[in-house]
């Protein structure tokens, strides 16, 4: 997630002054969504993402690059494959999110040095770098829930 | 902006010098389009003796938002210049940039009939349509693609939407400005982009496709932004909507669009009317242009990813409070399904 959660729920409070709450003509409804202003300011500092999604994608990143240099290794790119490795030792040990993010620098650097492996090579190992981006696609899409997507639009 | 109407009817007065007086009505704001703030109203308008009542709709430039920086002038240029085409788009007589009428830049189209289907499963997860609709509107779909790519660009002066030719003679310049443009727009939003996509510009950079022609492109045709008159096998399409990313290029780029999963709504049929490989074979027809499949296949992933870029502009715009519109936020999590996206048109996921 590219927004912070401070920023989110502040801009949650914030629509909801700004966009909603003229339009609510109810006392008690204007009660209630004034509280729910005030649960989503002062959770919004206490709050952060969740940290497991980052270490599963960490570990599974780290899983793939691992093996790309392994098979960079086998084809006698051992000096590619020792740059990802060497990648891999630069990561920080926390906070997760930092790791994770050294991981998608990561892997954007191993698919730069494929382009200079003989086109074979590079077609063989990219599927490797490949599968972890689907099963990160697929973690990430587990976490949606149903979109609103109609309703929103609809109004 | 609460003194719409008045200001409206100030604005509507001058700009019909023989109008005794103007009441305008029925001010409503529409939420289908995510970008420029639009909005419908009425105008009774006197003259002669006479009462007309006329519909339109305003389209306004918005603080910020997921193309921004706006500028609506070019899009109101190709809108008014297309007013007397059989094209179906909006007869667009009036633009204004000053912001004592309505704070911010806005044109005025004339209201066509029909709704604008949302581009969602529906309750049935059959998309917005049923059956007699979608063998009715897949080929009136294709066909005014192929018509608007057959516009003469030039005649109609449109020259100043930039030929990709003009500017550099490789066969590949249309498609390698595109990208460029989608990339640089990643990179303004200030977010780095996922793994998935940075591959994907990679993969885009090197295999730009070949387009001998230039012609006139909307830029966003797709289910979502088609007016419709619904009734069965009768059902019509009245209006094309939305012109902000109108450009010229290769037509590839507008069919890879129209197809794309991005507007399947929940449905294995391209803008949930008929299979993909059938709607291209209407537009081929109209267009007596075969569609290259190595150059669908580029502009494909190119569609993702200029969606990702257009997401992530929103994204930025929310996160530095200069929108307070939630439907920007929603895009962070929304982004997930268009990096699933793109790791299936790379052939690593399979795609439904």
């Amino acid at each position: 997630m590219r927004i912070p959660v401070e920023t989110l729920l502040n801009g949650v409070a914030r629509a909801l002054i700004e966009q909603v709450l003229p339009h609510v003509s109810s006392r008690s409804a204007r009660g209630q969504l004034y509280a729910a202003v005030d649960v989503l300011r002062n959770a919004a500092r206490r709050l952060e993402w969740a940290a497991a999604p980052l270490v599963v994608e960490a570990e599974s990143a780290e899983a793939a690059l691992r093996s790309a240099a392994a098979r960079l290794r086998e084809a006698g790119e051992a000096a590619r494959a020792g740059r990802i490795e060497a990648r891999l030792e630069e990561w920080p040990a926390g906070p997760v999110a930092a790791r994770a993010e050294a991981a998608r620098e990561a892997l954007a650097h191993a698919f730069a040095e494929l382009e200079s492996v003989p086109p074979a090579l590079g077609d063989a190992i990219r599927p490797i770098l490949g599968g972890h981006l689907a099963a990160q696609a697929v973690r990430a899409l587990a976490l949606l829930q149903p979109s609103l997507l109609e309703e929103i639009s609809r109004g | 902006m609460s003194d719409l109407a008045p200001r409206l009817e100030r604005f509507l007065a001058k700009r019909i010098p023989d109008a005794a007086a103007v009441v305008v009505g029925d001010v409503e704001a529409h939420t289908e389009g995510f970008s420029a703030e639009t909005f419908s109203f009425r105008a009774e308008i006197a003259r002669g003796g006479a009462r007309e009542q006329r519909a339109f709709v305003l389209k306004r430039e918005p603080v910020a938002g997921l193309l921004e920086p706006y500028d609506l002038e070019p899009e109101f240029r190709v809108l008014h210049a297309l007013s007397d085409d059989p094209i179906p788009s909006p007869p667009t007589p009036w633009f204004e940039r000053d912001p004592a009428v309505l704070e911010r830049p806005f044109y005025v189209m004339e209201r066509l009939p029909g709704e604008v289907p949302i581009p969602a499963p529906g309750a049935r997860n059959e998309g917005p349509f049923d059956a007699a609709e979608r063998a009715a509107l897949a080929p009136q779909t294709a066909r005014a693609l192929a018509q608007l790519h057959s516009v003469d660009w030039r005649a109609h002066d449109l020259a100043f939407l930039g030929d990709p030719r003009a500017a550099s003679t490789a066969p590949t310049a249309a498609a390698e400005r595109e990208v460029r443009r989608w990339e640089g727009r990643i990179e303004r939003s200030g977010f780095a982009p996922d793994p998935a996509v940075r591959e994907a510009l990679r993969w885009l950079h090197a295999h730009p496709p070949r387009c001998e022609e230039t012609v006139l492109l909307h830029g966003d045709y797709r289910l979502g932004n088609w007016l419709v008159e619904r009734g069965g096998a009768a059902s019509r399409l009245t209006g094309l909507l939305d012109w902000e990313m109108v450009h010229l290029g290769d037509p590839v780029e507008d069919v890879a669009w129209c197809i794309s999963h991005l507007w399947r709504a929940g449905t294995p049929r391209a803008a949930s009317l008929v299979a993909p490989e059938e709607w291209i074979s209407h537009y081929a027809a109209a267009a007596r242009r075969e569609v290259d499949r190595e150059r669908l296949r580029f502009w494909e992933l190119l569609a993702a990813v200029k969606m990702i870029a257009i997401q992530m502009t929103g994204i930025r715009a929310f996160c530095d409070g200069r929108t307070a519109d939630l439907r920007m936020a929603i895009f962070d999590h929304q982004l997930a399904f268009l990096h699933a996206l793109v790791v299936g048109l790379r052939g690593w996921l399979p795609l439904p």
